[in-house]
């Protein structure tokens, strides 16, 4: 099957890469560009540990065909720290002990930088909902709402 | 193990090693084999052994057998 | 390890929450799990698997698959040893190969849907699966069944001819579904119900589920010119991976190195191998590093899914509270071979109460579904749900608040329970007191709404570990062991070895290694690293202070008595006593020497070599934990479903080395719990394939579903261990069920014992009572 030709940019640096038309995303990322930060626990959307920001929106990228994101931008975990700072979300959640086996804090830290982009200030009841699509087994929620609640407060300066 | 010997709770035993403790139960209870004591973990004095071999008791130890047990 | 072993109680890092220092590597997406790794030349494994819930497999035929351009290699259960009747050697419990090869490749029968038959490994994901459609397995198939009940009746199609019933007498002379049968009896059971002024008498079934850890299983498999094997997986134990590949495979340990990746979560559900053994095989026929990545339909259909439990339970008490008998009738559901929790369910049911009148039997029974598995304390929280929401309802019809009666009832200090070992101290009432002071229990109920509550009890397991202690030039301080890292343990192994060498938490870096790099470690599981694992941290780190002691005698030619370890250096006694010195009753002598632990490291070519330390132990000093759990749900009549409220743990951790992890190991239990009881089960067909074979239809709670989680930790310490350490992993999946369907049938005024209580079964429930 011949491989179709991508442009895009990854965390911002300009990348190509060659897919097969079926490819999704997800593993495009990590077994192409081996930016394997960008976990699969399903490969069907349901768990959220593949979540990437796909020219600004939040998306599965196991449901995103790799090469649907020609000329678009995309954004993984490994794009979140900068320069040698992490990202008040992966502080707190290191400071609350938010994670424990740590394979949906990626899916995690994507989606809830996306929250406090979109809405700095969300209730416990609008992050517990726009975490919804993130799939955690090992914490309960609590300390990652804590958590992503405390790095509002930070980005707000409080 | 119980089923095999005939229902009982209790026993008084002199044996102040495993090997001599499971020889004097295998004589007293003859449908108790060697293999099924073995199978068993054992209490002594609050101490739960999951696999005992070579395990010396102090005289008016209080040993308990307890099946073996996987965690997750 | 003796009886007056003195518990510290005064620490420095121990009972802090510093930040993990596996940290970074998890929240910037740097840490590798086990689909991460991708070798040069790899290629990838597709697993053939039964359409069949039960079928004599009559040929395999792989020459179409063969065909397709990039396939390189095949396996099926030929390829593997004839089990026989052999025991796997060193395993947990006891367990016949028999009833775990064909787990891996199913032999002459499958009998479940989706068990393994062949396997293929090609150049690419794509022409594996592609090839493994071709491979053409012949069946006949058999007769299935998939309910417990219909599995005893006498014309049931039988899953093994040569299954007879183990534990009854005389021994059966005909084959059957029922795996195992015990009888636990304790006092006179029919004289303490003659007692009674009320009895209550309930079926409670628990549905079969599913650990759901978020990352599938996942592994590549090397294996070089002379045959020895390199094996990248994500696992609980290394060691148990590198046992039961070489017992499945035939190759000897000796020639096995496993690597752990960081894992994904397992739950007990990766204290087993799926796919390990395959790989091997394959990477060894087509000479190339072999991938197999499970999907997240592969692990629910085909890894080892959870026990369905019915458990028939009836209680006897008096006016006044005190129990006086507990008969408890358990079938449990292992699915296609005996791996079932059922003796842990027989045995632990009851141990929360004092009650002298005690008769527990159990049957482990056969059925076509996938083998079931260990999920946290396996076997309990289905014995447990099933006592506690009888003792739920006798404590209602008597009038008695939920926790009084509990607290009346509940076993303390050199009380035996059913499985004989008295206990030593233990905090359960501990729990239920600090649970009946907690604001949550003091909280209004509204309409709709109610309250449960819920005891229980896991026994904890020791067992072996081993850990190594390097220190650099420099005096920075290497901690390995065996033991995956599945919830914080680094930061617990570093936290204890800080303690005991008394230097900063950051000084010292914990680092999980492969079995060749470390002794032998049993794998994290049981609740058993904090204490085991931890154990041989804590005196690898004491063999190093004693060196170090050594080292700082020879420097300043003095005795190593005349030494202290105090504050991370070597102090020159001076005839201060070593007590006095160390508890800071008396000051340091003036002009006494000290070298701290980087001048020591600094030195150490010049005064014996390099500073290591090894220990390894058998830990027999686990102590048992209890947990208590309250749960305040609201009902919508209209549509049955349940909203969670309020959730509050207490649970004795003895000593929690890292609060913050320990908290989380409860809080994560009790949602797991929450899902168990009203959402989580297992929908099979009539031809027993599983309908909800993906997180959409098999929901797990998400963050919407739930409210903040109160957590109390009591700290009733471990007698027997130095720093009072019980273990915590488990014990929090056993409360929150029978919290949760005591909770929900006070507030919909039910008597609904059928779980998961899903809107339309509560639904059904609520109309029925009306």
């Amino acid at each position: 099957m011949k491989k179709l030709h991508v442009s895009t940019t990854v965390n911002g640096q300009p990348c190509e890469y060659l897919c097969e038309p079926g490819q999704v995303l997800s593993d495009i990322l990590r077994n192409e560009l081996d930016l394997t930060g960008t976990k699969e626990g399903c490969t069907t959307g349901d768990c959220g540990a593949c979540s990437v920001m796909l020219d600004g929106a939040l998306v599965c990228s196991c449901l995103v065909l790799a090469a649907e994101a020609e000329g678009k931008d995309i954004e993984t975990v490994e794009g979140v720290a900068r320069d040698g700072k992490l990202h008040p979300v992966q502080q707190k959640l290191l400071e609350h002990a938010g994670l424990q086996c740590g394979v949906c804090t990626p899916g995690i830290v994507v989606a809830a930088k996306a929250l406090l982009e979109k809405n700095p200030d969300p209730s416990e009841e609008e992050t517990r909902y726009w975490l919804a699509g993130n799939l955690c087994r090992c914490t309960g929620y609590d300390k990652i709402i804590r958590a992503v609640m405390d790095a509002g407060a930070t980005m707000r300066g409080e | 193990m119980q089923r095999l010997v005939d229902g009982a709770r209790e026993a008084e035993v002199e044996a102040s090693t495993f090997p001599a403790l499971v020889t004097e139960l295998c004589s007293r209870y003859p449908r108790l084999d060697e293999r099924t004591v073995r199978k068993q973990s054992l209490a002594i004095d609050g101490m739960l052994i999951h696999t005992p071999m070579l395990e010396r008791f102090r005289e008016d130890a209080h040993l308990v057998f307890v099946t073996r047990i996987a965690g997750g | 390890m003796t009886s007056d072993m003195k518990v510290k109680t005064k620490f420095r890092h121990v009972g802090t929450s510093p930040i993990r220092p596996d940290g970074l590597d998890k929240v910037t997406g740097r840490a590798k799990y086990g689909a991460d790794l991708n070798l040069q030349g790899q290629v990838y494994g597709h697993i053939v698997r039964s359409p069949h819930a039960h079928a004599r497999i009559k040929s395999i035929d792989f020459s179409e698959a063969l065909k397709l351009p990039g396939v390189l290699a095949t396996m099926s259960a030929e390829d593997l040893p004839e089990p026989g009747e052999a025991l796997i050697p060193g395993a947990e419990i006891e367990m016949k190969l028999k009833n775990v090869s064909p787990v891996i490749m199913a032999r002459d029968k499958v009998l479940y849907h989706s068990q393994a038959v062949a396997a293929i490994a090609a150049t690419t994901p794509r022409i594996a699966a592609e090839a493994a459609k071709l491979v053409k397995v012949e069946y006949e198939v058999l007769p299935h069944v998939l309910d417990m009940h219909a599995a005893m009746a006498e014309d049931a199609p039988l899953l093994h001819e040569d299954n007879f019933t183990v534990g009854v007498d005389p021994a059966p002379e005909k084959p059957s579904n029922i795996a195992q049968h015990i009888v636990m009896p304790k006092g006179d059971v029919e004289a303490g119900f003659a007692e009674a002024d009320l009895i209550i008498e309930r079926t409670v079934h628990v549905p079969m589920c599913h650990q759901a850890y978020i990352e599938p299983h996942a592994c590549v498999a090397k294996s070089d010119e002379n045959g020895k094997i390199d094996l990248w997986c994500t696992t609980q134990g290394p060691f148990m991976v590198r046992l039961l590949t070489a017992e499945i495979t035939g190759i000897p340990q000796k020639d096995i190195k496993v690597t752990a990746s960081e894992i994904g979560g397992g739950f007990g559900g990766k204290t087993t191998v799926y796919i390990e053994p395959v790989a091997v095989v394959l990477a060894k026929k087509a000479g190339r590093p072999v991938k197999i990545v499970m999907s997240r339909e592969e692990v629910f259909r085909a890894s080892g899914p959870v026990s369905d439990a019915e458990t028939r339970v009836k209680i006897g008490a008096k006016k006044d509270g005190t129990l006086t008998a507990i008969k408890s009738e358990m079938l449990m559901d292992t699915g296609a071979y005996s791996a079932s929790a059922m003796f842990a369910g027989v045995l632990f049911g009851t141990a929360p109460y004092k009650c002298d009148n005690i008769l527990s039997v159990g049957s482990e029974i056969l059925t076509n579904k996938p083998r079931v598995w260990a999920y946290r304390a396996p076997g309990a929280p289905q014995a447990l749900t099933a006592v506690e929401c009888v003792i739920n309802e006798l404590a209602w019809e008597l009038g008695i608040d939920p926790v009084d009666f509990r607290l009346q009832n509940a076993v303390e200090k050199d009380d035996i329970p059913l499985y004989g070992m008295p206990f030593q101290a233990v905090g359960l009432k501990e729990c239920l007191q600090a649970v009946k002071d907690h604001p949550n229990y003091q909280a209004k109920l509204g309409e709709n709404q109610g309250r449960g509550v819920a005891c229980a009890f896991w026994i904890n397991a020791g067992m072996q570990s081993s850990a190594s202690i390097h220190v650099t030039p420099d005096g920075g301080l290497s901690v390995m062991t065996g033991s995956p890292d599945i919830g914080g343990s680094r930061a617990s192994m570093a936290l204890m070895a800080a303690e005991v060498l008394g230097v900063p938490f950051e000084t010292v870096r914990p680092a999980v290694v492969d079995t060749e790099s470390i002794g032998y470690c049993d794998g994290t599981g049981g609740s058993r690293t904090t204490l085991a694992t931890g154990g041989a941290v804590i005196q690898a780190a004491e063999k190093l202070v004693e060196e170090l002691r050594k080292r700082a005698a020879a420097s300043w030619q003095v005795e190593i008595e005349d030494v202290v370890w105090m504050d991370g250096k070597a102090v020159e006694r001076c005839g201060v006593g070593i007590d006095e010195l160390i508890e800071g009753s008396s000051p340091v002598k003036d002009g006494a020497k000290v070298l701290t632990l980087a001048e020591l490291a600094a030195a150490a070519g010049h005064t014996g070599g390099p500073l290591t330390a090894v220990a390894s132990l058998h830990a027999h000093n686990a102590a048992p934990a209890f947990a208590v759990n309250v749960c305040d749900v609201e009902v919508d009549p209209e549509t049955g479903k349940v909203d969670v409220l309020r959730f509050t743990c207490a649970q004795d951790a003895g000593k929690a080395i890292h609060p913050a992890y320990v908290e989380g190991q409860m809080q994560g239990g009790a949602v797991q719990g929450i899902g168990w009881a009203l959402n989580e089960e297992y929908l099979f067909d009539d031809q027993g394939v599983l309908d909800n074979a993906g997180f959409l239809d098999y929901r797990i709670p998400v963050a919407s579903d739930l409210p903040m989680i109160d957590t109390i930790i009591i700290e009733v310490p471990n007698e027997m261990h130095p720093y009072g350490v019980r273990g915590v992993g488990e014990v929090p999946i056993c409360p929150p069920m029978p919290a949760v369907v005591c909770a929900v049938n006070q507030a919909a005024g039910t008597r609904l014992y059928d779980l998961p209580m899903s809107p339309p079964k509560l639904l059904a429930a609520i109309d029925g009572e009306a």
